[in-house]
Formats: C-alpha cells, sequence, structure tokens
C-alpha cells in the first residue's frame, strides 16, 4: 500500500492538486477583521468620550431643588444612549478581536478589560480635550437623535418643582423673558440673584432657571440662572414646540 | 524521464533540487508549497505517522479512517497554505488542522473510543503514568499501556486530548494552546484537571484488577 506521501507526489505529477487559497484573499480578510475591529472601537471611545462629558456635567444633578435622593437623580441624568453604544461597541469589538489571528492567545477577561479601559481612558482624554460636544453635535445629524435628548430636557423642566429651561428672547434690567419648551413666554424676575450673570444671560442663550414660581401666571423668581445642561440647545426646543402645536 | 522533467520545473521555481528540501526546516518548506506543491510531500512524510497516531490516539479510529483524516487532513494543509503564519510553528499549525478534523469526525460518528493498539511510544505512556503518581511508587505501578487506553477513553474529549498532548506527543502549553486555540494559562488549568480525573480514574482500575 502506498504511503499518502506518495499518494500525494502522484497527484501533484497528475495535475489532481486543488489551487490554494491566493495570499491576497488571506490578506484581505484579516485587513478587513483588523477595519471592523478598529471602526468598533473608534465609534466605542467616540461614545464613551460624549458619555464621561455628559456624566462630568456639574448641571446635572441639583440635589436641593429635586426631592429624589442622590443615587436616584445620578441614575436619572446617565447617558443611556451613550453608554448602551459604548457597550454594544465594546462587545462588538472583542468579538471580531477573537476572529483575529493569534488572538487566541489572550484569555477573553484580559481582552474585555483591555478594551473598557482604553474606552475610558482615551474616551476621558477626548473629553478632557474638548471635542465631546464636537461629536455630540455630529450625533444630531443621526436621525431620531434629538428624541434621546427629551426625558433629559424634561426633567429640568417643572416649574412647580422650581425648575425651568428655556431660551433667553429678550432682557429688560430685572426681567428676562424666556421662552420655555413649550413655546410659552415666562417672565422670569433675576433681581432675587446674587450671582453674578453678564456671561449667562445672553440673547438667544439657554438657560436653567431655579427658584419659586411666581402666583402670577407665567411669572417666576429666578434665584440662580445656571446655562443649560449639556446636550440641551436651542433646535430641541424648536422641535418640542412644533410637536406642542400639532393639531 | 518524467520524474527527470518534474525535478528541472522545480529547479526552475525553486532554484533547489527536490532533494535538498530535506535540509529545510518546516517553516521553509511551508513557505516554498505555494511555489512548488512538491515542497508539501516532504512535510508530509515528515509527519504522517506522528499525525496518524495522535488522531487514533485521541479518537479510536480504525488505521484506515485515521488515514481518511490525515488525507483530508493535508489536503485542507494545501489548501490554506497562504494562511499559515511563519511566526507560529508549523507543527502546531497541522496538527491543529488534524485535531479539527478529527474532533469534527469523532462528533459526527459519536464513536466511543476503542482498544487502540500502537506498538510504538511506550516512554509516552510512562510519562502520563509518571505524572499522576510520584516517582516511588512508578515501580509499583502495574496498569498497562491498554489499561491507559482505557482509561484515556473513559475522559472527556478535552482531558484526553490535553493529556495527550501534552505527555505522549510532548508538546509545550505554547504549542497545546496553539493547536487548541486557547491562551497557555487555559491550557494548564485543562491540564491539571485531566490529570486529576486521570489519577481518579487510574485509582477506581487499580481497586478493581486487586478484587479479581
Amino acid at each position: 500500500m502506498r504511503s499518502l506521501a506518495e499518494q500525494f507526489e502522484q497527484k501533484i505529477q497528475n495535475g489532481q492538486m486543488p489551487q490554494p487559497i491566493p495570499f491576497w484573499q488571506i490578506k484581505a480578510k484579516r485587513i478587513l477583521i483588523w477595519v471592523i475591529f478598529g471602526s468598533f472601537v473608534f465609534v466605542g471611545i467616540a461614545s464613551s468620550a460624549v458619555a464621561v462629558w455628559f456624566v462630568t456635567d456639574p448641571q446635572t444633578v441639583i440635589l436641593e431643588y429635586q426631592k429624589e435622593s442622590f443615587l436616584d437623580q445620578l441614575l436619572s441624568v446617565l447617558p443611556m444612549f451613550w453608554i448602551g453604544l459604548s457597550f454594544i461597541m465594546a462587545l462588538a469589538a472583542v468579538v471580531v478581536f477573537v476572529h483575529a489571528p493569534r488572538a487566541y492567545r489572550y484569555r477573553t477577561v484580559f481582552v474585555v478589560s483591555a478594551i473598557v479601559l482604553a474606552f475610558v481612558a482615551f474616551g476621558g482624554a477626548i473629553s478632557v480635550a474638548g471635542f465631546s460636544e464636537k461629536i455630540e453635535l455630529f450625533a444630531e445629524m443621526m436621525p431620531g437623535y434629538r428624541y434621546v435628548q427629551m426625558p433629559h430636557m424634561q426633567r429640568f423642566m417643572q416649574p412647580e418643582q422650581g425648575m425651568m429651561l428655556g431660551q433667553i428672547k429678550a432682557i429688560d434690567r430685572q426681567e428676562i423673558f424666556m421662552r420655555d419648551v413649550s413655546g410659552v413666554i415666562w417672565h422670569v424676575n433675576i433681581s432675587n440673584c446674587s450671582q453674578p450673570l453678564d456671561r449667562i444671560i445672553k440673547p438667544e442663550g439657554c438657560i436653567r432657571v431655579l427658584g419659586v414660581p411666581s402666583t402670577t401666571e407665567n411669572y417666576f423668581d429666578a434665584e440662580q440662572i445656571a446655562p443649560c445642561p449639556r446636550g440641551i440647545r436651542p433646535p430641541v426646543f424648536e422641535m418640542k414646540v412644533k410637536e406642542s402645536i400639532r393639531p | 524521464m518524467k520524474g527527470f522533467t518534474a525535478n528541472l520545473r522545480i529547479i526552475k521555481l525553486t532554484g533547489m533540487p527536490p532533494e535538498s528540501y530535506q535540509n529545510l526546516s518546516d517553516e521553509a518548506l511551508a513557505e516554498m508549497v505555494l511555489k512548488d506543491a512538491h515542497a508539501l510531500v516532504t512535510l508530509i512524510r515528515r509527519y504522517e505517522s506522528r499525525l496518524l497516531i495522535y488522531i487514533r490516539r485521541i479518537s479510536g479510529f480504525s488505521y484506515e479512517d485515521a488515514e481518511d483524516i490525515l488525507q483530508e487532513s493535508f489536503m485542507d494543509a494545501y489548501r490554506n497554505i497562504s494562511a499559515f503564519d511563519p511566526s507560529l510553528k508549523f507543527s502546531s499549525w497541522i496538527y491543529r488542522i488534524a485535531h479539527n478534523r478529527t474532533i469534527s469526525a469523532y462528533r459526527k460518528k459519536k464513536k466511543a473510543m476503542g482498544d487502540v493498539s500502537i506498538d510504538d511510544d511506550d516512554e509516552g505512556f510512562m510519562r502520563l503514568l509518571a505524572a499522576q503518581s510520584d516517582s516511588s511508587n512508578l515501580a509499583e505501578q502495574s496498569l498497562t499501556k491498554q489499561m491507559v487506553n482505557k482509561i484515556l477513553s473513559t475522559l472527556p474529549e478535552r482531558d484526553r486530548t490535553v493529556l495527550v498532548l501534552a505527555y505522549i506527543e510532548e508538546k509545550t502549553y505554547d504549542e497545546i494552546g496553539d493547536i487548541l486555540k486557547a491562551p497557555a494559562g487555559t491550557v494548564a488549568t485543562w491540564i491539571h484537571r485531566a490529570k486529576k480525573k486521570f489519577h481518579k480514574e487510574t485509582g477506581k482500575t487499580e481497586y478493581i484488577k486487586k478484587t479479581i
């Protein structure tokens, strides 16, 4: 009986061997894997950067005006969309990475930890460098993204709780005229605000007002005025106004 | 005359006569296969018997079935030779291909490991026995090669494979990792667990022997 080597030799002599898969095909597959992996990591880091930017917003947690506990407030202001996107990207990156050549040499725990660490570290660095807002602005081009910000915005629009959000339409000494998310014009008395307001109050600017609702309808006595929390911008108001006037 | 013409063609393609392939390393030969398929024949000669024994050890297949699997494995290796990473050992790569083919065939057939009578490499079995008992009572060890095979056949697929690779094929943890596509640390854990199970089974066998 002939050995396998002899059988193969015979096949080669007779030209019965199939063609090996070309090198370029293998190379292209490997490059594709790394490109997909890189894309997931890139989007994941960008999402983490925006998530970090939202989480570190000093305007989000206002204990004295909300009845919720600190933990409840913290949980309600977490940017779930961006955290979720980072999580999905991390998962996808791990799944792609395990298909890369020699990836099996690393434990899954190590790969997951490395990716999460990279997301947090690079995301944090991008946030500190000030690029997170640009990424978030870019995301606004995505259809439906603005709806993601709606609950976040509505959380700050509770006049009966002493919180309002709006766009400055006019300034008159101790009073500003502010349009809220429903399109209602409010008279906001700023005479009781002790803080310097020059840098905050600008025409068409977005502000968050803390204070007490006046007995007069659509009048509000402000105690604190701050810029709008991150991610809330006048175009979001416009959308809300259009929705509210819909028959 | 046909052989002479073939040799001339090889010299033209690779710049060296086929006889000189014997002096090349496995990795160099694997890189040469794309230029000349005859390089594969040299590789097959080097691995044919080792892989045949390995396939039979982990599956318990008959000689004919094991040879079929090996033939398919070499064919796979030839088709995918461009995917061979020269920074890996060729032996790990070809063992991986043969291993995957064997496991796939084994699962299809769902065949229990039979008594494999392989005449060579008694040392491999002794290494496996020594690994689970200290050297002082190794002399008293009355397990035969056939019994070791029987114990191996009772172990789960992965335990059997790692024990065969580590003690009979004498592969390092890194090599086993490359064959089974797992980190070296995980391989160490698998071997440790498999040794424990083997030890437990050995105890049972010894007890049966004494009772009989």
